[in-house]
């Protein structure tokens, strides 16, 4: 019973770390309609800001929201020199943000190096509640993933802004008509999923080796957790969708390896993609 | 002036569909445009609108040149555009899509929703309904409401008895002309539907191949065989 329950958790924590590193990529693919291939570059670069800002003894809070920034700045870069005149050209943006995650990764490298980077855990060790061990750090990012995505809900479903972004979601030459600069509102959100990307990538660092392709880890995972559980759905798909990949990943590494688990989480994924290709988290 | 428009060619492509088009509205002035499909009623009310841009001319809106500007610059100074079909934000409540009107172009006041309501009582009990659930004429009433809670002084109104009940295109031209008298806001409206038109204009144009051949009021053109040779009624 602890045995099952231990892996319910583990299950738990590592849907809700791929839904946090999902999420600047469910806000970028889902809302404006870039297939972001530069998420993984963008995740790694908030691992690396991380480290550097650590580094320099930034405290680790001022540390993530430095790192965060960076890449939001960054995201800003590319969307205004370059993907603001590609909006509505799918294979463009993919094209484009491909080369993106290309560059940036070679920049990382010059400056960084290729050796392995450690970012000190806060919050080593674990704790028990009950019979069931938990983590520390990794649990705290969890939770922390639980909070962001709530608030991002509100923010959807109850503020100004996200009234304007569903506007431009589901009409945006009629949202441009009734006033809204969409141009401004694509910068936003591209924006905003940038930051969430370097937030994610700094808050996962800690849990990982920081190398120049810790992003690649998540980005393959992160777009099957968007599009199993539906583009534009960006709460309860990339829940779902997390859970599908990264809590089933964890069930099935127990009974089998974890390339053999991989291989099953993805050919599952596939299946469903053919069979429902708007993902598994649908619009009433 | 209201709108003034000069020699405007537009089109799409290589494909001209206005041409060397000139139009002038009067202030609280409703205008119904006529014509067959295909005629460029659609081209015309985009070209005001901002959605697509002239190959050459000018539009003029009370006294500013807005040719250049973009759907919502255009929005800010007084626009509101209702597209056939309604363009309706689907899966959001009447609510939501109202509130939309009001904030995208932070033209509406918060006093603005009651007036509204005022206009159109039917929505006030929708208000939590999906707006993609409602009936075209209700669609159509939340269209037009919605442009509305910007506090706009000029409406453009593409087809808006398309796909609608007889009795709710009555309705709904009734209260165009309400607003029209109560807010004295200028209209512009294109239409293959005569009786609609008719009934909420004085000064009426029929567009034929994306040039205006004839002018007039309704009394002027019904009783002349323009009504037979350009609209074959």
């Amino acid at each position: 019973m602890s045995a099952a329950l231990s892996v319910v958790v583990d299950a738990t924590l590592i849907t809700l770390v791929l839904a946090l590193a999902a999420f600047g990529l469910a806000i970028i693919f889902g809302l404006v309609g870039v297939i972001n291939m530069g998420h993984g570059a963008m995740l790694t670069l908030g691992a690396y800001l991380m480290w550097a800002a650590t580094r320099m003894d930034v405290p680790f809070v001022l540390a993530a929201l430095i790192s965060a920034l960076g890449v939001g700045l960054v995201g800003l870069l590319l969307e205004h020199v370059v993907i603001r005149h590609f909006y509505g050209e799918p294979l463009e943006t993919l094209l484009l943000t491909w080369g993106f995650f290309l560059i940036t990764t070679e920049i990382i490298k010059i400056v960084f190096g290729t050796d392995l980077r450690e970012v000190v855990n806060p919050l080593p060790g674990s704790f028990d509640l009950g019979t069931i061990r938990f983590p520390a750090y990794r649990s705290l990012v969890a939770l922390f993933a639980i909070v962001l995505m709530v608030a991002a809900a509100l923010v959807f479903y109850k503020t100004r802004i996200g009234i304007r972004i569903r506007a431009l979601m589901q009409n945006s030459e009629v949202a441009s008509l009734l006033g809204l600069n969409i141009q401004l509102t694509y910068k936003i959100v591209f924006v905003s999923g940038s930051f969430m990307a370097g937030l994610a990538g700094a808050l996962i660092s800690p849990m990982l080796s920081v190398d120049p392709y810790i992003g690649n880890i998540f980005l393959v995972r992160s777009f099957f957790a968007v599009t199993v559980g539906g583009v534009g759905q960006i709460l309860g798909g990339t829940l779902a969708g997390s859970f599908l990949v990264g809590g089933m990943e964890t069930v099935f590494a127990l009974v089998s390896s974890q390339v053999v688990a991989q291989t099953i989480v993805f050919a599952f994924a596939i299946v469903i993609l053919r069979f429902r290709p708007q993902g598994v988290v649908t619009s009433r | 002036m209201s709108v003034r428009v000069e020699k405007l060619i537009a089109g799409y492509g290589d494909i001209t569909v206005l041409r060397d088009m000139s139009l002038r509205v009067d202030p609280g002035e409703i205008v119904g445009i006529l014509g067959r499909n295909g005629m460029g009623k659609t081209t015309l009310i985009r070209c005001l609108a901002g959605l697509i841009k002239p190959d050459a001319g000018s539009i003029v809106f009370e006294g500013q040149d807005v040719t250049a500007l973009e759907p919502h610059e255009r929005a800010r100074r007084g626009f509101t555009t209702i597209v056939q079909g309604r363009g309706m934000f689907p899966q959001m409540t009447v609510a939501e899509n109202l509130e939309m009107g009001r904030i995208a172009s932070g033209r509406g006041g918060r006093d603005r929703l009651s007036e509204v309501l005022s206009y159109f009582p039917r929505l006030q009990e929708r208000m939590n309904q999906q707006a993609g659930t409602m009936s075209g004429g209700e669609q159509q009433m939340l269209a037009i409401g919605r442009g509305l809670m910007a506090n706009p002084r000029l409406m453009l109104l593409d087809e808006p008895s398309d796909g609608i009940m007889p009795s709710l295109v009555t309705q709904i031209a009734e209260i165009l002309v309400q607003i029209n008298q109560r807010e004295k806001m200028t209209i512009i409206i294109v239409e293959q539907n005569v009786p609609m038109v008719f009934r909420m204009s004085k000064h009426c144009l029929i567009l034929e191949k994306g040039r205006i051949v004839a002018e007039g009021d309704p009394n002027e053109l019904s009783s002349s065989n323009i009504m037979q040779e350009y609209l074959a009624i």
